[in-house]
């Protein structure tokens, strides 16, 4: 296991390479040890690299119909729900490896028959749901497990929600009924009581505080409809006492005051309103009992640092402050509307910008410097380290340490895993818009991985998480993808796309055909653009799939510029075509001129409509008519109307809705079999999309007006090379024989990463496991409307599937 | 819900005395303004104040007269003047309230919105400073509560105002308009930026020619501007409706008017005269009488925009066509203006010239357009005195979207005068 990871701590760091071959087979032995020690702790798994596993192998390690990792917690707790319903539901220790089953049998006089899906924990406790037997009737019912797995409420309820601290919100019967809701102690296993004994039929539940030793409830009750004053529960006494408002449920409770939903400060212990610095507006927690309240003072902004306990002003004239730790935070004196970028743990970085203006440093809860103004950008690592960027240097700062922050020109050691820096590149497009990429450094600042990624982590031991072209996946530290990587060829790429994504899919979709009118890319396109660069289109699938940059031969990347139908419309620069002849009339009367203004026809028509360089319509008495330069009539006036096709034919019809013909710009009549609608120009290759009036379908015509691709398109685009953009005509059109490049073997719906519980989750969507794999025509586009449920694999961060045991996994009675 | 007796309309109530006494005293001077000794004159500095039979707040109030009413300064004892004024009526009046000269319009930087509005009417009066005065009350003397209410009852409440009442009585004797003072003199020269969305070679040279000053040409002016344009007197000859109350299908709603003015007729003497061109070079030209006049807010939303322009809260209802000039179809009219120059019919000449266009979108993609250039010249000098260029540029949701812009050559410097794109709508 050790193999495939030591030329990459090579490579990526020097230093390694430099020991003693004793050292490196040292280290090689100890990660083998690892992975064994926790191959025998846990025997549920078998791991299998992924970077060498077998179809099936990968099928087989999604095998879990959902698993939740317990967030904001230094030691995870994993619910896993296995796919076999023989199989119980467990929770996985992510530090230990170790696996606890969900127990079956008596509890509080329930009769539990099979544990049947586990919730996420919430430090404490999870909702369990379970298959009880009730006076000889079995049904499902939900109550809830402690971290030991072992039941603290038996399962008897209809609904339950996930646990804020030791308080669970349950209900029986039909959600609509809301004297069914019940708010649950689960440390004392027992309903909370409102203070006048009416039953509690609270409407909300939403934490308060930040501390799990200090937490809040809040509790609106409803009667009649209409909404009461809300309460606090406190989480430690069980105490219910009213609030005066709603509480700003995302700013919360700290140092025994709640921020309401009116700005105002409420202090609980006295029950009374606490007066902020005049004019403030906003406060926001800062640090546990420190707000941080904004004032706009002459169209600056002047934000002061206040502590409600003792309602003193702690810093004044700060032009920014973000909260970091719970003892630090960031406070930026220098600086106009500019803010601090502030990253934790896997937050992709932002792009520096070393002509900012801004000067943050960090402050404590005195409203003391601890860390002197000069930086812009802060990051807290996974392992609690502060780094701080300068325009000239990095820093690092360890909270618990007195010391003061070790700085260095080169990005330290904190931001490293698996010897690698996220990195990001924002550069901006010919709009000003920033897109940004992300890639991975080594520690000597060199891009080993380069910048490809719209989204990316830090790496957690040798993975990260990524999103390229749409596609999330996993990647090691030598840049494989350990999940299938974006499809190479577009149609697949957007087929994919178009599968995970929710939206409606094109009913008259974009492709490419070739000049005997195939489908070279079948029509899946939802948009399609031609741009500028030659041999380069613009496509993109439906729903919230991204603009792709496509190149002749299918490979796609992401789109420079972020283009749309509806946004960012700014007025495009109009030009004057040059060396035109131009029509030009004095009051009414009209002729043609050069561009710059000299006659070349007096005016003596009642109409003139130029049509290219040398030829323009001139309407007389007796109608309409085609003349050159010199005014003489390629086509005598005797139409009643004329249409400009494009640039090489026109129509002329005989009445406003008589017979029409069709001649070119010789004046020549052009026999066609049918009357068109419209026409694109013909181009330098002489050939023109052109529209039949009857059918509205388009073809392409060559000058002779003989149909070179017969008219089947909803709409077709000129040619460009040898390839031309068309809009399928969805009942005419039969391409399900098209050979299509094949895609994924499965389709990710998400990827998420717990660096703490040592685990990636991978998501697959539904029906699309097998049935990519297997079918390879343009079909597969509806794959994603097949029946299935989601399946989850885990990667330990060492880039191994985790493939369940089932023989040694816990089953069901 | 709110329910009779409730605490809302108490608080209503107290807010309405709140706002009734500081509109009694029609101010909000802070400082002495007179240094003038008694047998001097002195000016009204407040809005509409009131003349009391004694030195004291609660005294009696016998007379109340607009700001700028001169009066003649009888004595003074502290913060109160004895005043004699128009009638001989003599009282009593805060002294805070007057002035050792007349107020100018330039003198009200500086007040409050509302308060300068009130002011300013009866210091020049037009239809605009009328309409304004009455939106200024509407904000004082109506509580949100009570525009909530007209919103909700889709009636208006509004009452006979004494200052109102006043204003009105004012404008049925007759203002006298000033050009200077009615009409922006501002110059708009064509901005770079505005300038390099035109294509080259499309605006000609201009050279000076008809247009001397800004106040000589207006393209879509307020009634008081085309009244103003020979110097005339507008006069309010009725009132024909009350304020009304309108929605749209955005759920906008709103009252239109001004306090208890819907819609007014106001005479304009002598006439302005109106001219409409067409783009063969015939010249309406129509003597407006009189005109409709509204004021407040009007529909807005996506489409509302109009690229032929439009008199905004007016429309002739009195109008006469001109003997010589020709009549011309409206939708054949290229532009409307007015202008204190008379413009004779055989004296225009239009040069009109329809050039092809390439834009390059902003994904990259070239499309072609057209471009019309509309040269106007209005006094046979050759020297084009507007230029109307309408052009498409491509939309978001529309193909194409149609752009006018007029620039009017003043003193040889081309002014942009309209510059319009429809809305891109769904």
């Amino acid at each position: 296991m050790s193999a495939p990871l030591e030329p990459a701590r090579r490579r990526h760091r020097p230093c390694l390479a430099r020991r003693s071959a004793l050292g490196v087979s040292m280290l090689a032995a100890g990660l083998l040890v690892a992975a064994a020690a926790q191959a025998q702790i846990n025997p549920y798994f078998s791991p299998v690299p992924a970077t060498s596993a077998t179809e099936s192998q990968r099928q087989g390690a999604l095998f879990f119909r959902s698993a939740y990792v317990e967030d904001h917690s230094t030691a995870p707790l994993v619910s896993l729900n296995p796919a076999d319903p023989k199989l119980v539901p467990a929770i996985l220790d992510g530090s230990t490896g170790s696996l606890t089953p969900v127990p079956a049998g008596t509890i509080d006089g329930v009769q539990v028959l099979r544990p049947l899906e586990l919730g996420v924990f919430n430090g404490r406790f999870a909702a369990a749901k379970a298959l009880i037997r009730e006076s000889s009737k079995e049904r499902e019912a939900w109550g809830y497990v402690d971290r030991r797995g072992r039941w603290v409420i038996a399962p008897r309820y209809d609904r339950a929600e996930t646990p804020v601290n030791r308080w669970a919100k349950v209900g029986m019967g039909e959600a609509r009924y809301l004297q069914n809701r019940l708010i649950l102690d689960l440390e004392r296993r027992t309903a909370v009581e409102l203070p006048d004994g009416r039953a509690p039929r609270y409407d909300a539940l939403v934490p308060l505080g930040p501390h799990l030793a200090f937490s809040l409830l809040v509790a609106g009750a409803k009667d009649d409809g209409s909404l009461s004053k809300p309460f606090l529960v406190n989480a430690m006494t069980g105490a219910v006492m009213p609030l005066p408002s709603l509480p700003a449920a995302t700013r919360g409770e700290s140092g025994g005051q709640i921020i309401l939903g009116d700005n105002r400060i409420f202090d609980i212990a006295s029950g009374r309103i606490i007066s902020t610095p005049s004019a403030g507006f906003l406060p926001n927690w800062i640090l546990p009992g420190v707000a941080k309240i904004q004032n706009q003072v002459d169209n600056r902004l002047d934000i002061q640092i206040f502590k409600p306990a003792t309602q003193t002003v702690l810093a004044r004239n700060l032009r920014a402050a973000e909260p970091l730790t719970s003892e630090l935070f960031i406070a930026c004196d220098q600086g106009e509307n500019a803010w601090p970028v502030v990253r934790r743990g896997q937050q992709e970085p932002y792009p520096f910008d070393p002509d900012s203006k801004l000067r943050c440093g960090l402050m404590d809860a005195e409203g003391r410097w601890r860390v002197a103004s000069r930086y812009q950008h802060f990051y807290l690592t996974e392992n609690a380290q502060i780094v701080m960027r300068s325009a000239s240097e990095w820093c690092t700062l360890d909270p618990r340490a007195a010391s003061g922050p070790v700085c260095s020109e080169k990005a330290p050691a904190a931001m490293f895993n698996a010897g690698l820096r996220l990195d990001v590149e924002g550069p901006a497009d010919s709009q000003g818009n920033s897109v940004h990429m992300y890639g991975y450094r080594d520690s000597d600042n060199k891009l080993v991985i380069p910048y490809q990624f719209e989204r990316a982590s830090p790496f957690a031991g040798q993975i990260a998480r990524v999103s390229k072209l749409g596609v999330q996946g996993l990647i090691d530290a030598q840049g494989r993808w350990l999940t299938p990587p974006p499809p190479k060829h577009v149609v697949p790429l957007v087929l994919e796309g178009n599968a995970r994504s929710p939206g409606t899919p094109c009913e008259s979709c974009f492709g490419l055909i070739d000049r005997a009118g195939r489908w070279v890319w079948p029509p899946v396109f939802n948009l399609a653009r031609l741009v500028a660069a030659p041999d380069r289109l613009w496509v993109r699938g439906h729903g919230d799939n991204p603009w792709l940059e496509v190149n002749a031969s299918g490979q796609a990347q992401r789109a420079p510029v972020s283009v749309s139908n509806h946004e960012g419309h700014t007025e495009p620069s109009v030009q004057l075509l040059p060396n035109q002849i131009v029509a030009t009339a004095v009051n009414g009367v009209w002729g043609l001129t050069d561009a710059q203004g000299n006659w070349l026809v007096a005016p003596r028509y009642a109409a003139v409509d130029v049509l290219s360089d040398a030829r323009a319509l001139a309407r007389t008495k007796d109608g309409w008519g085609l003349i050159d330069t010199k005014g003489s009539w390629l086509i005598p006036p005797r139409f009643a109307r004329f249409e400009a096709l494009n640039d090489g034919l026109t129509t002329a019809c005989a009445a406003q809705e008589g017979q029409c013909e069709t001649f070119n710009l010789d004046g020549v009549k052009i026999d066609l079999p049918e009357e068109l609608a419209a026409a694109e120009p013909f181009g330098t290759q002489g050939i023109a999309a052109a529209q039949v009036r009857s059918s509205s379908l388009w073809g392409y015509l060559d000058r002779n007006g003989r149909w070179l691709i017969e008219p089947r398109f909803t709409k077709a685009y000129p040619f460009s090379g040898k390839f031309a953009l068309a809009q399928a005509n969805r009942s005419e059109e039969d391409i399900t024989s098209t050979p299509q490049p094949r895609g994924s073997p499965y389709l990710i719906g998400r990827v998420s990463l717990w660096p703490r519980a040592k685990l990636a989750l991978v998501t697959v969507l539904p029906g699309t496991t097998v049935k990519l794999a297997q079918e390879r025509d343009w079909s597969w586009k509806s794959s994603s409307a097949t029946t299935g449920n989601e399946l989850t694999g885990l990667m330990d961060i060492q880039g191994q599937w985790l493939v369940p045991v089932k023989s040694r996994w816990p089953a069901s009675r | 819900m709110r329910t009779p007796g409730s605490s809302v309309p108490l608080f209503g109530a107290r807010a309405l005395l709140v706002v009734m006494l500081l509109y009694g005293a029609g101010s909000l001077h802070a400082a002495d303004r007179i240094s003038g000794t008694p047998g001097s004159t002195v000016w009204v500095h407040g809005s509409f104040v009131n003349l009391r039979q004694a030195a004291r707040n609660d005294a009696p109030v016998v007379e109340q007269w607009p700001t700028n009413t001169q009066l003649h300064l009888v004595a003074r004892n502290g913060e109160w003047c004895e005043v004699e004024g128009p009638g001989s009526r003599r009282g009593f009046i805060a002294c805070r309230l007057l002035g050792d000269k007349a107020l100018a319009l330039a003198d009200l930087a500086g007040l409050n919105p509302n308060d300068a509005a009130r002011r300013a009417f009866w210091i020049a009066p037009s239809w605009g400073r009328l309409a304004a005065t009455g939106q200024a009350l509407t904000e004082v003397l109506l509580t949100a509560g009570q525009r909530e209410a007209e919103l909700q009852t889709n009636r208006p409440a509004r009452w006979a105002v004494p200052e109102f009442e006043a204003v009105k009585a004012r404008l049925r004797a007759g203002a006298q308009l000033q050009v200077e003072q009615e009409i922006d003199q501002t110059n708009r020269p064509v901005s770079p930026e505005a300038l390099s969305r035109i294509p080259a070679g499309a605006l000609p040279q201009a050279v000076p020619s008809l247009f001397r000053k800004r106040t000589e040409f207006a393209l879509i002016p307020s009634v008081d501007e085309a009244a103003a344009m020979r110097g005339g007197t507008l006069r309010l000859l009725r009132i024909l409706r009350g304020p009304e109350y309108h929605s749209n299908r955005n759920d906008d709603q709103w009252i239109d008017g001004t306090w208890d003015i819907g819609e007014a007729e106001v005479a304009i003497e002598p006439p302005a005269v109106a001219y409409k061109l067409a783009a063969s070079g015939l010249l309406a030209a129509n003597s407006i009488n009189s005109a409709v006049v509204s004021a407040g807010p009007a529909e807005g939303g996506c489409g509302s925009v109009d690229l032929n322009g439009r008199y905004a809260a007016w429309r002739p209802r009195l109008e006469a066509a001109q003997p010589g000039y020709a009549r011309i179809p409206s939708d054949q009219e290229l532009v409307g203006f007015f202008s204190v120059h008379i413009i004779r019919p055989d004296a225009v000449q239009i040069t009109t010239r329809d050039f092809r266009t390439s834009t390059v979108q902003a994904d990259g993609q070239r499309v072609n357009g057209k471009l019309v250039v509309h040269a106007v010249d209005l006094n046979k000098d050759k020297a084009p005195d507007v230029v109307i260029i309408i052009g498409q540029v491509p939309g978001g949701i529309s193909p194409f979207l149609m752009t006018k812009r007029i620039f009017v050559n003043i003193g040889g410097t081309w002014s942009l005068e309209f510059d319009v794109t429809e809305d891109d709508c769904t």
